[in-house]
């Protein structure tokens, strides 16, 4: 049997413990999201700098259009969005602020780059705030409110973050009279859409059909 | 931006808090998430910050969560000793014993591990990351010892010689 000072041996313990590839890969690019955007003479400054850089990646893209496409690609948008959405969801992490109504949620949630507002689409839904905590989607830094509604049972979730289409591409616009994508993932009904400029995301569990007795 | 060894760091700062690696990893995800906006240029202070939050938000929950009693993080100590923090530096231990410790230690104890064996801080600077007189840090290395060797005569008791 081994003996050693404990100080080797925690550490050790804790050296053991890595993150994978995976989860790297997740939290640089949300910390790459995430970074403040350089604007003005430096951003410009960047550009010009930056041409044969975007020559490459022209090529890189050309090259990548030729090929076919990984499994990762294949997947729409909003099917990435619902997954993570779904995930979410299925966690329900607690919440950092709890409030019934948005004046509580606008002063809690300061460091998005968004100011939270109530959906249209949801005015007649009646739906009962119950408080918000900080998430991502698609390492979009967005909120996560969690809400009730008086005829179902369990919890709704309700995402909001900036609509950036540079991530997120073209989705429905409730403004442009389109009605929003649903998408099941997990048994999780998510419902995605743009209002006011922000994206909209309504996660809930899918409802239980009755089973008919079969003749 | 933080780079991949300080991530690392970061989830084993994480990890000491939470002992288990999917909390570890929401843990330092949720702060990440909150912080990089506010975050100093400059990586040591960005990792303070980071770990700061993360720190902060972990106490939160687990005060919050009521399946754990909220004592450690409330009864810091009224007990004035004057302990030499190298206390800790003469406990030999069996490799075998080490996850038995970690699991039963309180997750401020595993913390004031980790910054003592991992990275490498004196008293006082556990005291200054944690926000702590350093006499209550003091006080927690000493019950952190007694645990320790506890939990070793228990061992020896139940499951024959560590050494």
């Amino acid at each position: 049997m081994t003996n050693r000072s404990l100080k080797p041996a925690v550490r050790q313990h804790f050296e053991q413990r890595v993150l994978s590839a995976d989860q790297l890969e997740r939290l640089e690019a949300l910390m790459a999201v995430d970074a403040p955007r350089p604007s003005g003479r430096r951003q410009l400054a960047k550009s010009l700098i930056g041409w044969p850089a975007a020559a490459a990646i022209a090529a890189l893209l050309a090259v990548m259009v030729l090929l076919p496409l990984g499994p990762v690609d294949d997947v729409p948008m909003t099917q990435r969005i619902a997954a993570e959405v779904a995930r979410n969801h299925i966690k329900l992490k607690p919440l950092d602020v709890e409030t019934d109504n948005m004046d509580g949620i606008r002063r809690y949630f300061t460091d998005l780059e968004f100011v939270p507002v109530k959906s249209q689409l949801l005015a007649s839904s009646n739906l009962e705030l119950l408080g918000g905590r900080y998430c991502s989607i698609q390492s979009v830094p967005a909120a996560q409110l969690h809400v009730s509604a008086p005829d179902k049972q369990g919890r709704q979730t309700l995402y909001q973050t900036e609509y950036r289409k540079d991530v997120y591409g073209p989705l429905p616009v409730l403004e442009n009279g389109d009605v929003p994508v649903e998408v099941n993932v997990k048994g999780i009904v998510v419902r995605i859409w743009v209002e006011k400029g922000l994206l909209f995301a309504l996660s809930e569990e899918a409802e239980l059909e009755p089973i008919e007795p079969s003749e | 931006m933080l780079d991949r060894p300080e991530l690392q760091g970061l989830f084993r700062y994480g990890f000491s808090l939470t002992h288990d690696e999917d909390a570890a990893y929401d843990l330092l995800q949720d702060a990440l998430e909150i912080s990089l906006r506010k975050a100093p240029e400059n990586t040591a202070a960005a990792m303070c910050y980071v770990q700061r939050i993360m720190r902060n938000r972990f106490i939160d929950q687990y005060r919050r969560d009521r399946r754990h009693p909220t004592a450690s993080f409330d009864d810091e100590d009224r007990e004035p000793l004057i302990i030499d923090p190298r206390v800790l530096e003469d406990i030999v231990i069996a490799e075998h014993e080490v996850e038995a410790i970690m699991a039963m230690l309180e997750p401020l104890e595993r913390e004031l591990l980790f910054l003592w064996a991992v990275d490498g801080c004196t008293a006082q600077e556990i005291a200054d990351r944690t926000d702590s007189p350093r006499g209550t840090v003091l006080s927690r290395i000493h019950r952190l010892r007694q645990k320790i060797l506890r939990q070793q005569a228990h061992g020896t008791a139940v499951g024959g010689s560590t050494g």
